[in-house]
Parts: C-alpha cells; sequence; structure tokens
C-alpha cells in the first residue's frame, strides 16, 4: 500500500524553500518588473516599441485563438439573446413603432437640409474611408481599457483614427504597429471626448474613468439634459467627426453619465474611419499616404460597406 | 518526471492567461474586467503551493509580463504583483497544506496583501489615489472562484506524483 505524497518534489533537500529564504533570482525579478515598470511610467520609447513588438509576434496565435472563440462567442449571445426574447421582442415592436414615425419625418428634414445646403452652398463633407478589423484581445487590467486590433500601418490605420461598430463610436488608435493597432476605448480613464448631448446642443466633455459609463463633464450650469438625451461628437477639437453616435444620456446624484450604445465587453469586428485631423493637414508628414490613395479595404474580408456607427 | 508533467503548471496558466484576454463576447458586470487578470493567479497560487518546482519565480514574471502585453497595461505591472503573489504563496505554503480550508484561508490573507500592493502600485504608477473598490471588488470575485479552481486542478495536481515511503501492512 502507498501514500501520495506532495511534498514528493517539493522537499527534496535544498529544493523546499523555507518561509523566508528566497533566491537572488527572486529579487531580481523583482528589481526588473520595478525598473520595466518606472520605464513604462516614463513612456520610453524601447518600452513601446517592445510592447508592440511582442504583441505582432503573438497576433497569429492570438487571430486563430479568436477565430476558434468565435462559435462560443455565438453561443453565448444566443443564450442571452434566449433569455431576453421576450423583453427583446416587445422592444423591438415599441422601437419599430417609433421609428416608422421618425422614418418619414427624417425624410422630410433630409429634402429641407439639401434644399438649404444648396441654398447657402455649403462646403461638403468629404467622405470617410474605412477598414474594418477583427478584435484580437481584450483588455481587462485596471490601468487601461483598450482592445487590439488585426489591422495597421499596412492598411493604412495611424494613430489618432476614431473606431466605431455598428452601434456607435468605441475610441481611437493609440497605437499602430505594421499590422496590429491598439484602439483606447473611450470609456478609458485617459479618454476626452468633446460631445453634444440632445436636441438643445449642449456642450461637454465625455470624461473616461475606466467605469462602463462614463461621466459628462464640463456642462454649463443652465444646461437642459434629460435622461435618454442622444450624446454625440461634436467634433470640437477635431479628433473625431461631428455626429458619430455614442450613447445616451443618464442622470445619477446630480451628474449625467452616459450609456454608450457600442457594447464595448462584446467587440467582434470595428471600423476604423481615416478621420485626419483638420489641422494635421497643415503639417502632413509625408510617412502618410496621400488620402485619395487610401482605397476602401477590408481587413478582415468583411464586405466593404457604409460603417453604421458613420452619421 | 516527465517533459510533460514538468510543462503541465506553465500549459495550464498560459491557457488560461490567453483565454481571459480573449474578447468572449460576454457581458460582464461592471467592475468585474479587472478580476480577468487575477484568475492566471488563482492557477499560479495552486501551482506554487502545490509544486514549486514546477512554478519558479522566472516562469511567474514571464507569465506577469505576457498578461500586461494581453491586457495592454504598463509592462512590469502584473509581472510585480504576480511576483509578489509567488512570495505569498511561498510564505504561506505551510499553512496552505494542512487541509482545503487552511489553503483557502491562506490563499485568501494572500489576496487581500496582494489587494494593498496592487491599489499601491497603481496609484504610484498614476500619481493620484486609485479607486480602490474594483481591486476590493476582483479581490472578493477571486476569493469566490478559488475554490472552483482548487477543484478543477486537483486532478492535475496529483499527475506525475510518485508514491513515497511505500509501507506494507498486515492485512492491507
Amino acid at each position: 500500500m502507498s501514500r501520495l505524497n506532495d511534498d514528493t518534489y517539493s522537499c527534496r533537500g535544498a529544493v523546499r524553500r523555507a518561509p523566508g529564504r528566497f533566491s537572488a533570482l527572486l529579487f531580481v525579478l523583482l528589481f526588473a518588473a520595478v525598473a520595466l515598470l518606472a520605464l513604462s511610467r516614463l513612456q520610453h520609447a524601447y518600452v513601446t516599441d517592445l510592447r508592440l513588438r511582442l504583441t505582432e509576434a503573438m497576433l497569429p496565435a492570438l487571430h486563430a485563438a479568436s477565430v476558434t472563440l468565435q462559435p462560443f462567442r455565438r453561443l453565448g449571445r444566443q443564450a442571452t439573446a434566449y433569455f431576453d426574447q421576450f423583453a427583446e421582442l416587445d422592444r423591438l415592436r415599441a422601437e419599430n413603432q417609433r421609428l416608422k414615425s421618425w422614418e418619414w419625418r427624417a425624410q422630410e428634414l433630409e429634402r429641407r437640409m439639401s434644399a438649404l445646403a444648396q441654398l447657402a452652398r455649403v462646403v461638403e463633407e468629404p467622405a470617410l474611408h474605412f477598414i474594418t478589423a477583427r478584435v484580437v484581445t481584450d483588455a481587462s487590467g485596471p490601468f487601461v481599457r483598450s482592445a487590439m486590433l488585426r489591422g495597421g500601418r499596412d492598411q493604412g490605420v495611424r494613430s489618432g483614427y476614431p473606431v466605431i461598430s455598428a452601434d456607435g463610436l468605441v475610441g481611437r488608435i493609440v497605437e499602430s504597429g505594421a499590422r496590429a493597432s491598439r484602439v483606447l476605448l473611450f470609456t478609458d480613464l485617459n479618454s476626452r471626448i468633446p460631445v453634444l448631448v440632445g436636441p438643445a446642443q449642449v456642450r461637454a466633455i465625455i470624461v473616461g474613468d475606466n467605469g462602463p459609463y462614463p461621466r459628462l463633464a464640463y456642462l454649463s450650469p443652465n444646461s437642459r439634459i434629460e435622461p435618454g438625451d442622444e450624446v454625440y461628437t461634436s467634433g470640437v477639437g477635431g479628433l473625431y467627426p461631428r455626429g458619430l453616435r455614442i450613447g445616451t444620456a443618464a442622470e445619477e446624484a446630480g451628474s449625467y453619465r452616459v450609456v454608450p450604445h457600442a457594447r464595448l465587453d462584446e467587440l467582434d469586428f470595428v471600423s476604423v474611419l481615416f478621420f485626419d485631423t483638420p489641422t494635421s493637414e497643415l503639417v502632413e508628414d509625408d510617412r502618410s499616404p496621400p488620402r485619395e490613395q487610401r482605397g476602401r479595404r477590408s481587413v478582415a474580408g468583411r464586405p466593404d460597406e457604409r460603417p453604421a456607427g458613420q452619421p | 518526471m516527465t517533459i510533460a508533467v514538468a510543462i503541465l503548471p506553465a500549459l495550464t496558466v498560459l491557457a488560461v492567461t490567453f483565454a481571459s484576454a480573449m474578447p468572449w463576447g460576454v457581458q460582464l458586470p461592471p467592475g468585474f474586467r479587472i478580476l480577468l487578470p487575477l484568475v492566471p493567479y488563482i492557477f499560479i497560487h495552486i501551482w506554487v503551493v502545490n509544486r514549486p518546482r514546477l512554478m519558479p519565480e522566472w516562469l511567474v514574471f514571464l507569465i506577469g509580463l505576457l498578461v500586461d502585453v494581453l491586457s495592454h497595461g504598463p509592462l512590469g505591472y502584473w509581472a510585480l504583483i504576480y511576483l509578489v503573489g509567488f512570495v505569498g504563496a511561498t510564505l504561506t505554503r505551510d499553512a496552505a497544506r494542512r487541509s482545503a480550508l487552511s489553503a483557502a484561508a491562506a490563499f485568501a490573507a494572500t489576496l487581500c496583501v496582494l489587494g494593498i500592493v496592487q491599489w499601491t502600485v497603481m496609484s504610484g504608477y498614476l500619481l493620484q489615489r486609485a479607486d480602490w473598490r474594483p481591486i476590493a471588488l476582483a479581490t472578493a470575485a477571486a476569493i469566490g472562484l478559488y475554490p472552483l479552481v482548487a477543484l478543477v486542478l486537483a486532478p492535475l495536481l496529483r499527475i506525475g506524483l510518485r508514491p513515497e515511503n511505500p509501507t506494507l501492512t498486515r492485512g492491507g
């Protein structure tokens, strides 16, 4: 008869660590971790470059894993939809009725708008080109809310480009490697977006706090916001085009927060809008291809279509 | 000891690390995303307590770096947190091996200390007082998840163990 003992491996002579006694390697590694953290804080170019290289090296594996997970993702959504289907049906019926009345009104407004634009000789907004890319990883740390896309400089993606999903704004590109790029979600602590709220077009800034519902800040004291008012980009500052849907306003203890339209936890495919800051054209460097050369492409092989979040 | 047994801990932790970084398409309750990097730590802790030779400090460091890359956070953060967790797991090892209850208590104690370290490092990094609530929530959730992970890992912990001190008993 024999007895299994978990100490078989761990208690052999010098291998067993007595409490309080650690190898020198541990202290070296602790020092290395602190040094890396300090370099990251200083945003050292070496660390940024190292991260991008590591991510790009892992990209094929991450992409393969994300494709493999596709059936599980679908299953999860179907399970959620199954439990919510009755409530969802009621919601869709009500929404359909509301949208039917809006359809007629939108057509009427469009007709008047085009007549007014002709009268005023309005300068046409340039059409936005975009690519659609798959999200390969979701960030889940305490520091950032971001996602990694399979599409980088080779596909024309550059830092600063807005990213949208079918439901609304997701964030903007903050790092772009040759084949991968990182999107900073607008719920991130470092995200600030100038927006307009509701039919009164109240100006505000969406301030991310790493929570699911970013807050609306810098509202004027007399601003009139109703819960449920649409929040969309104002275009001020030139980082985002005007009119990208973000979410709806919600009141919380005297302040306002934004409930995002985009399901930031369920990102699958997103579109990167090739929107250059208007002022950047004044200092455009030679690295980027001219705007007219950037055609409509789809990294993920999706049929090219107008992104849903685009106005 | 076969190679398969030797790399088993690294494989399980790597699989969990990649799985926690993948977009699963599941709407997590608010604040629960911060829990995900702690899931690999639960596995690391169990391996360090039960098979310390198979989960050395350099491997813990590398896994931490991998989590840093996958979570897009500052490089070195999770490497540091996991190494502190490694120290905690090593210090509480003897206590943790007495019973399942004492193992859970040792894990909870280590994780509470880890939560404080996380908050301190995060505040130092951001140069402002970080919000402690998501960390507390993630710590509590990880403590709740521990028994489940321990249960899943229990059969794997026995793989490759050799009988020690075989004894013959009369009539046994």
